[in-house]
């Protein structure tokens, strides 16, 4: 019954997106806007309907449907009953498929008849929606009845249920991923109708925005989780499947910059294209990635027939956007022409070529294993090492162009110019690093060169802020004058914050993997010992047995400085796993050092676990989620602007619309 | 009079900040590379049970192992090459987390930095045309094909500094009569108990008895000894023995893979230790009924020298490895 409901459900949302694909092609004017108007809206009811009868079918134990059968059991809890909806495959590609729904139906309410852009891009959104509503239905359904009677479902993978921050992180990454395709629908919908100017790039940067953030949440978040629950002590793998979501993430930060340039200069047309062609492809290789199994890694928790589908889909749209961009190009290639490399114009393409190449970097160490693999037969393993080299590198590279581009004007900008904009930025970054090499001794050489980088970036937002506020000020006070400057540039504000949050997590990164001390200590019952700077005492081992695991774990305390903490970290067995996981106690101390027990092996004499301490690591958790708080910044700023600006006008008297105009 | 003198004091301020921060930055690299060797060649390798996690970060127990191995690498004076080399050799180049740059992985390595110089080029090949201008783009060219030369020259002398199969640990465990040798022949069991409950840590005495003990088939007793010896102080040849005779005891007392780990770590220390290799294929083919791993210990074997009794004896072994893997070939052929 609940099967048959959700693919009629689903049925209809496959209706609806092809009727808005069709709607692209549609000749009559009339027609043409009734179904791009109701077929998106068609969709996101009936995939909404689908997802909410998901749901009910998890909160009421219905395992006659097979995704509840197989990722739910009756002793899950209500919090993971109701994530538990995007704890497998199926489900995930249900939730995929409603966030572009959900996109898709905002942007179609915008659209006009007059408007070929954005008819056609609210097409190209309606035929990728089609694709996947396709796949949930047909390919990988996630209403498909059980065969025979189960009593109780299996449970989710363990590791995604004993933590939020799982539950959060997969929705927040398909948002991002998903709405990377509005851009990417309106420079393929400029690229179909020959339009030059940067009018695809205005009206959807936005969006851009928007996908950025959630894209950025999601990665922090997926970062926090795994140094909190799998017990290896870090935060990024360089797993395949992070990689994955990385490429887009540089891709379109580098599209973010480059969108920036189209707008306010015209240049680089092309580029700008390429890339949020490229941020769309790589969200598809990433799914293509993540749920076909074709690489091994501790994310390819659901192989599938999905895969070959997936890859025909990624080869046709690669293919079918790859020869409109270059039977176009002669439309989109013409624009002023770079004057010199010393200018603002210089070091945002310095900036796309670091970032291209970190992207490059990210995806031949992702992708060549697999081909070196089907060509050879021989595995390769890419890991920590090989990416380390080249990010950190590039990292650098990119913080001081960073802060150079910050202050650098347009069309020309000499060395005096750059340097008594940076003066006070710099002396301040010189002064903590040298002040921290004198006072506390540091001598990792990339902490030093970071903290020096990092300081002289957070310095120059607030002296930046300082000098626009000074330049406003008058006789209503500094609060406005601040508020005046953050309203005049949004985009420029919200980019500023984000700087700063990368220039914390740089911090962060570089502090917790550079200054990081491991050691492996054996204890008895009762015994104390000194590891990685904490005095470390095994009081007893504990048993606990929850209703979804059975743990063994160790009562530890932990003591530093005049602070003692019991931690307890465990190894957990859960029923449908067969070797039990570590599960890591985390001491946060916001001063400075966390303490990071996991154990290795425990039995009745003793306990055998890695003790380690990582300085700063919140900084980066607290400087990824900045980076996002960077994207919402630059929306309110520009939405409270156009409030100002509405009530100005109204005040004046005047009917015309605002001007949107950039950063 | 202060503002005339305000530029030069910042300008000195500015130099005195950065020559710290520099000298910070050259005091810390002068002191090179961390010196825990472990440490770093255990971030190097891949975890050879997990997806992708080094083996520093793996809590599994192979992880475990070869940790320890490695410790026992170090400390027998195995350079780094050798120590990677040696896990090549074991479990083929996916075990490096790092590829190698040279032969089919030197790609990887070359890929980013064309990226990077081609990229530098077309930037400057959209700045109008000048004198100036070229001159950039071929420095930026010969900059980028030096870098990679470099990448590639490297890579080949690092394939040439390799040392051929022989690892110098044989030198080192081999030569025989540095320990001082008594004939033990005529002592009995109870007078070599006796005289090592007064001296706890002789551990040449306890490994004899340890291997009196096995012979007899005594294998309590043996594992008694072994227990301790394997954490006494000795010389790298004792704790290689002693290893070999701990794994061995504990796979005959019911713990094979812990035996297996034990033999591992010995034949580790002393790749030629036959009497290891030998035991270790019969842990892994009769008690832990794993035909590929026996055959790999045996194939290792092979290649050693052996007297007419040993060759028998590998023989019977052999002939009946290749047989369950013949069986098990024919079965998965078979099955539908």
């Amino acid at each position: 019954m609940t099967v048959l409901a959700g693919r009629v459900l689903l049925g209809l949302a496959l209706l609806g997106a092809a009727c808005g694909a069709w709607g692209g092609v549609e000749r009559d004017e009339r027609r043409r806007m009734r179904l791009l108007r109701s077929g998106p809206l068609l969709a996101v009811s009936g995939l909404l309907g689908a997802f909410a009868l998901l749901e009910v079918a998890l909160f009421t134990d219905n395992f006659g449907v097979q995704f509840v059968a197989t990722h739910h059991s009756r002793s899950t809890g209500a919090l993971f009953t109701f994530t538990s909806a995007w704890a497998g495959l199926e489900g995930s590609l249900l939730l995929w498929a409603t966030f572009i729904a959900g996109y898709l139906v905002v942007v179609s309410r915008t659209v006009t008849v007059r408007d070929r852009q954005a008819c056609t891009a609210t097409a190209v959104m309606s035929g990728i929606a089609t694709f996947f509503v396709g796949l949930v239905l047909f390919v990988a359904p996630t209403f498909a009845a059980t065969p025979g009677h189960v009593a109780d479902g299996f449970g989710a993978n363990p590791l995604l249920q004993d933590n939020l921050l799982m539950a959060v992180h997969p929705p927040l990454l398909y948002l991002g991923y998903v709405g990377m395709l509005v851009p990417y629908a309106f420079a393929v919908a400029a690229l179909i109708h020959r339009e030059r100017g940067p009018r695809w790039v205005l009206r959807t940067q936005r969006w851009a925005v928007v996908a950025w953030g959630f894209l950025t949440a999601g990665i922090v978040i997926g970062g926090w989780w795994s140094y909190e629950v799998l017990g290896w002590g870090g935060y990024w793998a360089w797993d395949p499947v992070e990689n994955a979501s990385f490429l887009p993430w540089l891709v379109a930060t580098a599209y973010l910059h480059s969108a920036v340039m189209q707008a306010r200069r015209g240049m680089l047309p092309a580029w700008s294209v390429g890339l949020v062609v490229s941020t769309f492809l790589f969200t598809l290789l990433g799914t293509f990635l993540a749920r076909s199994g074709v690489i091994a890694s501790v994310h390819a928790f659901s192989g599938s027939s999905l895969g070959p589908v997936l890859l025909v889909f990624l080869l046709i749209v690669a293919s079918a956007t790859g020869w409109l961009f270059v039977s176009r190009l002669g439309d989109v290639i013409t624009g002023p022409r770079l004057e010199r490399l010393g200018s603002r114009e210089g070091l945002f393409l310095l900036n796309n070529l670091l970032l291209g190449t970190f992207a490059a970097v990210v995806a031949v160490g992702t992708i060549y294993p697999i081909v070196h693999e089907a060509i050879s037969g021989e595995r390769l393993t890419v890991g920590r090492p090989f990416f380390d080299v080249f990010a950190v590198w590039i990292t650098l590279a990119l913080m001081l162009v960073m802060l150079a581009g910050v202050v650098a004007p347009y069309r020309r900008a000499t060395w005096s110019a750059l340097w008594s904009a940076q003066r006070t930025a710099v002396t301040m970054g010189l002064a903590v690093s040298a002040a921290l090499v004198l006072v506390a001794g540091l001598r990792a050489p990339y902490v030093i060169a970071v903290v020096a980088i990092s300081t002289s970036i957070v310095t120059a937002a607030l002296v930046e802020l300082w000098r626009a506020a000074q330049a406003r000020l008058d006789e209503r006070g500094r609060r406005v004058a601040v508020g005046a400057a953050l309203r005049a540039r949004p985009g420029f504000w919200g980019g500023q914050l984000a700087h700063v949050g990368l220039a914390v997590a740089a911090i962060g990164i570089a502090a917790s993997s550079n200054l990081a001390q491991r050691s492996t200590v054996t204890l008895a019952p009762g015994q104390t010992t000194v590891a990685s700077g904490f005095t470390v005492t095994y009081e007893r081992p504990t048993a606990v047995t929850t209703p979804s695991y059975v743990a063994r774990g160790a009562r530890i305390t932990l003591q530093r400085g005049g602070t003692v903490r019991t931690l307890g970290p465990q190894l957990r067995t859960y029923p449908n796993q067969r070797e039990a996981l570590t599960s890591p106690a985390v001491w946060t101390r916001w001063q400075g050092d966390d303490a990071y027990v996991a154990i290795l092996a425990l039995d009745d004499a003793s306990v055998t676990m890695h003790v380690s301490r990582y300085p700063w690591v919140w900084l980066v958790w607290a400087g990824g989620l900045t980076m996002a708080a960077g994207a919402a910044a630059g929306l309110v700023l520009r939405a409270w602007r156009r409030r100002t600006d509405e009530a100005m006008l109204a005040a004046l008297g005047g009917t015309e619309e605002p001007v949107e105009v950039l950063a | 009079m202060t503002g005339r003198w305000r530029p030069t004091l910042r300008a000195a301020l500015i130099v005195i900040l950065a020559g710290v921060v520099i000298w910070g930055i050259v005091d810390g690299a002068a002191r090179g590379p961390s010196p825990d060797r472990v440490g770093r060649l255990t971030r190097q390798l891949r975890c050879p049970v997990c997806r992708g996690e080094a083996v520093a970060d793996s809590p599994s127990s192979s992880a475990r192992t070869i940790e320890n191995e490695i410790r026992q690498q170090v400390a027998a004076g195995w350079t780094d090459q050798q120590i990677r080399d040696y896990y090549v050799s074991r479990f083929g180049r996916s075990i490096l987390l790092d590829p190698p740059r040279t032969g089919s992985t030197l790609v990887l390595w070359v890929l980013p930095l064309v990226v990077l110089t081609g990229g530098a080029i077309a930037v400057l090949g959209m700045l109008p045309d000048g004198r100036r201008r070229v001159a950039w783009r071929w420095t930026t060219a010969g900059l980028g094909a030096a870098a990679t030369a470099a990448l590639v020259v490297a890579g080949a002398t690092q394939a040439g500094a390799r040392p051929p199969a022989a690892l110098p640990l044989d030198s080192v465990v081999q030569p025989a009569g540095t320990a001082p040798t008594r004939d033990l022949s005529t002592v009995t069991n109870a007078e070599m108990e006796a005289v090592i409950a007064k001296n706890p840590s002789v551990i040449g005495m306890r490994l004899a008895l340890a291997t009196r003990y096995l012979d007899a088939g005594d294998v309590a007793d043996a594992l008694r000894h072994t227990a301790v010896a394997i954490d006494l102080p000795a010389t790298d040849q004792e704790y290689e023995r002693a290893l070999r005779l701990h794994g061995w005891a504990s796979a005959l007392n019911g713990a094979p893979t812990l035996g297996a780990d034990y033999l591992r770590a010995a034949i580790a220390l002393s790749p030629t230790d036959r009497d290891a290799l030998f035991f270790l294929a019969k842990v892994e083919f009769e008690a832990l009924h794993d035909p590929h791993a026996a055959k790999l210990a045996l194939d290792r074997l092979a290649k050693l020298t052996m007297d007419d009794t040993q060759v028998q004896v590998v023989g019977q072994l052999r002939a009946a490895v290749d047989a369950a893997l013949a069986t098990a070939g024919t079965s998965a052929g078979s099955a539908p």
